[in-house]
């Protein structure tokens, strides 16, 4: 058992920090012209796009690991681009669901930064189902027709391509498609949380039957794997904004005065403090767990990573929470970064399936061999 | 970054595992599944069979007959040992007494105790807090007053735990009055046959006798019972209360809590529990087992660390914790038995009608455990560590 960090993922850690702090958080980006694909070029220049790809397709090959080290980072400094559900995510729904040709295709340019992927998932009326066959894909002789909707997407504004999930032939399957296809609208809208998220609507969308992804893996165990996986990263997302607001919020009260003192003197504020960081810890240890069981079989990977959630979502909100509290007015203000905090700390509870969902996730999946 | 077990590590879960299933004898594991304290009598063949394997003491150096396990050994150790119903050693002698002496004691303190503590012939109890002195140890008023060659002691001590059964008492006493609190402290044996000392029981809210009052009216101690350098018991004392890092035993007790829960909602189905209750209650073991894995995890990363000030706050974080979980799953099995846990555990056996095996001590067990809350430093203590090593300055 070790827990440190390699030197090499202290330097990713390290940099990281500072790029974050620099050019994408809360602060750094108030400040400049907030741009977008200018952001995601020097993510890509960072080489964290080339982190979950493959070495086989010019990537680097990393870990988990090495993605929850970035995403711990960009929670900290409340960073808007999407690098989980739109860099990390892709490329790994394509290195298991693609064929050798399929992710030759795509994936040097994704790590690059030049092809942009978003991934659709999700349906309305389908609560968190990643299996919903609402959205179907018809033969029509030698081609397919893409008919269906997908909610809830991000990268979509900026997309190249998305990766669509769809039944066909009675069966749950994956499409890569040119986001300017003919027959699909988007509706963008603003989530709380500063991210723009987009709903896909595609009325008879030619596909090509070599668009469907037909690699090793299929495309259920794909989307099961690779959902888990950044549903982990994500916690770790989570986690750098809990750290992150236990830190404001102790440094405000050490010097915020009232009644002729420092807030930190008064006990009752000091214990809300060590409370917060007694749940910010035992949630971490949850992320390390499922971790662990990344490579484990699909039920204790998928029980480990449902639990993970759970106990990482209660823990944001209560963290994220009183950290808005302890700052009395200013915390409900948007001027200042802590109720940043809490609305992702929102949104990420509903992004890839809520607590509630996981829980009986978790609970179905005790029973089974 | 690892964060997986050693094969090695593993092995020796199995190894542990064999043994405490081919050696533990059935009737010690049953009574203390049912969470009765066993008397050290009860307990003394089982003390000789881990001796002459070797394992009584993972805590003292190997030179003086500790084990050599590192840190995950310890801990697969104690995990193992919690989950199989096995019952705890002398606590006091094996966990605090033993690493105290080895490295504070004499050669001849050494020679006189080690071995019969290892043997399990000796029991020590712990004198430390006071009536006046429980979080503010410092502040302790027993004195230590040489006289020829002998120290004699006048005080009170309270809080004892098994001082009805031990030979010896660690007794943390002030040898010195002219200095700050801390300074002025000692350690030293004392007999407890000494004349002068008087046990008095006090009956807990659990109904079980574990703790105790000791008075000490001109005991004589002998000088070389004083361990270490006179004035140096602070820092013992430091050492003793800090070397149980990582409260380890919580994780086991609890490991064994869940494990039994899912059985016994099984058989009260059987026995006539309402079926959206048991859902109800299959639901809380579910989301407590959550809790447990990451206070679990929490306890590996602490003994994988060793970054001192962070060490500390997690350690008093994983403290908390555990107290929590513990007292939780103590109220989930009340709720899984309900009326069976009405009549109070009794070790002969059980009167009342239709009471499965699993029911009785269940109260006794959760009244227990809400001094976990209070001892080995109070939830609020822990929170004042937390904030003073990681946010006060």
């Amino acid at each position: 058992m070790d827990f440190r960090l390699s030197s090499e993922q202290e330097m990713l850690r390290d940099g990281a920090r500072r790029f974050v702090g620099a050019t994408l958080d809360f602060d750094s980006r108030a400040a400049a012209n907030n741009e977008e694909q200018v952001h995601w070029n020097k993510i890509a220049e960072l080489g964290w796009l080339m982190l979950p790809v493959p070495e086989a397709y010019e990537g680097l090959g990393g870990g988990i690991d090495d993605i929850a080290i970035i995403s711990e980072e960009l929670g900290r400094g409340l960073a808007l681009e999407p690098y989980v559900e739109a860099g990390f995510l892709p490329a790994q729904l394509m290195t298991l669901a693609g064929t050798s040709a399929q992710c030759a295709a795509i994936l040097p340019d994704l790590a690059m930064g030049t092809a942009r992927v978003a991934v659709a998932l999700y349906e309305p009326q389908a609560g968190f189902n990643l299996l919903s066959d609402k959205s179907q894909a018809e033969r029509d002789g030698n081609d397919l027709r893409l008919s269906g909707t997908k909610v809830n997407i991000e990268g979509g504004t900026t997309a190249t391509h998305i990766l669509v999930s769809a039944a066909l032939d009675n069966a749950p399957a994956l499409f890569l498609i040119p986001a300017d296809a003919k027959g699909i609208d988007r509706i963008d809208y603003d989530a709380i949380d500063g991210r723009i998220l987009s709903d896909f609507i595609f009325t008879n969308v030619t596909l090509a039957v070599s668009d469907q992804l037909t690699g090793e893996v299929d495309a259920s165990s794909a989307i099961m794997q690779a959902v888990d996986l950044a549903i982990i990263a994500q916690c770790a997302e989570a986690l750098g904004g809990m750290d992150r607001a236990i830190e404001l919020t102790a440094e405000y009260l050490k010097i915020r005065q009232q009644f002729g003192q420092p807030l930190a003197n008064f006990q009752a504020l000091q214990h809300g403090i060590a409370n917060l960081f007694i749940e910010a810890n035992d949630a971490r240890s949850m992320v390390y767990r499922a971790m662990s069981k990344a490579n484990a079989s699909p039920t204790d990977r998928g029980r480990a990573v449902s639990a993970c959630k759970v106990k990482m979502m209660e823990a944001a909100r209560t963290v994220n929470g009183k950290a808005v509290h302890y700052h009395g007015g200013i915390g409900v203000t948007t001027e200042y970064s802590v109720g940043h905090y809490l609305r992702r700390a929102l949104m990420l509870e509903q992004r890839f399936g809520n607590s509630a969902f996981h829980f009986e996730r978790m609970m179905e999946m005790a029973y089974l061999p | 970054m690892d964060l997986t077990f050693k094969p090695e590590d593993e092995s020796f879960r199995e190894e542990v595992q064999a043994f405490l299933r081919d050696e533990l004898p059935a009737n010690l594991a049953a009574k203390e599944a049912q969470g009765f304290h066993l008397h050290r009598h009860e307990i003394s063949d089982w003390h000789r069979k881990l001796w002459q394997k070797g394992w009584v003491a993972p805590n003292w150096p190997s030179e003086f007959g500790g084990t050599g396990w590192t840190p995950i050994q310890k801990y697969i150790f104690e995990l193992e040992y919690g989950i199989a119903n096995a019952p705890e050693l002398s606590l006091i002698a094996l966990s605090m007494v033993g690493p105290v002496l080895c490295r504070f004691g004499s050669q001849a303190l050494k020679d006189r105790f080690l071995e019969p503590m290892l043997r399990g012939d000796l029991w020590f109890c712990q004198g430390f807090s006071e009536p006046s002195a429980g979080s503010d140890l410092a502040s302790l008023k027993t004195t230590a007053v040489l006289d020829g060659d002998d120290y004699v002691l006048n005080g009170q001590k309270i809080w004892t735990t098994a001082a009805h059964m031990a030979d010896y008492m660690i007794c943390l006493v002030r040898t010195n009055a002219d200095v700050k609190p801390q300074a002025g402290l000692s350690m030293i044996l004392v007999p407890m046959d000494a004349q002068g000392v008087t046990v008095r029981p006090i009956e807990t809210i659990d109904g079980d006798h574990h703790v105790n009052e000791v008075f000490l009216d001109n005991v004589r101690v002998p000088e070389d019972h004083l361990i270490g350098e006179r004035d140096s018991g602070w820092t013992q004392a430091k050492f003793l209360l800090g070397n149980e890092r990582t409260h380890n035993a919580y994780v086991g007790m609890l490991r064994r809590y869940m494990r039994r829960i899912p059985g016994s909602i099984e058989t009260e189905l059987a026995n006539g529990l309402n079926t959206a209750v048991a859902s109800e209650l299959r639901r809380q073991h579910a989301r407590l087992e959550i809790d447990v894995d990451a206070l679990e995890w929490s306890v590996l990363r602490i003994l994988a660390s060793e970054d001192s000030t962070a060490l500390a706050a997690a350690a008093s974080a994983v403290a908390v914790g555990g107290a929590e979980l513990l007292l939780r799953a103590g109220e989930l099995e009340m709720a899984i038995f309900g009326g069976q846990t009405s009549a109070q555990f009794r070790p002969d056996g059980c009167k009342a009608l239709g009471t499965s095996s699993g029911a009785p001590g269940r109260v006794t067990q959760y009244l227990y455990w809400r001094s976990a809350t209070i001892f080995g430093g109070t939830d609020e203590v822990q929170r004042g560590i937390i904030w003073n090593t990681l946010y006060r300055r």
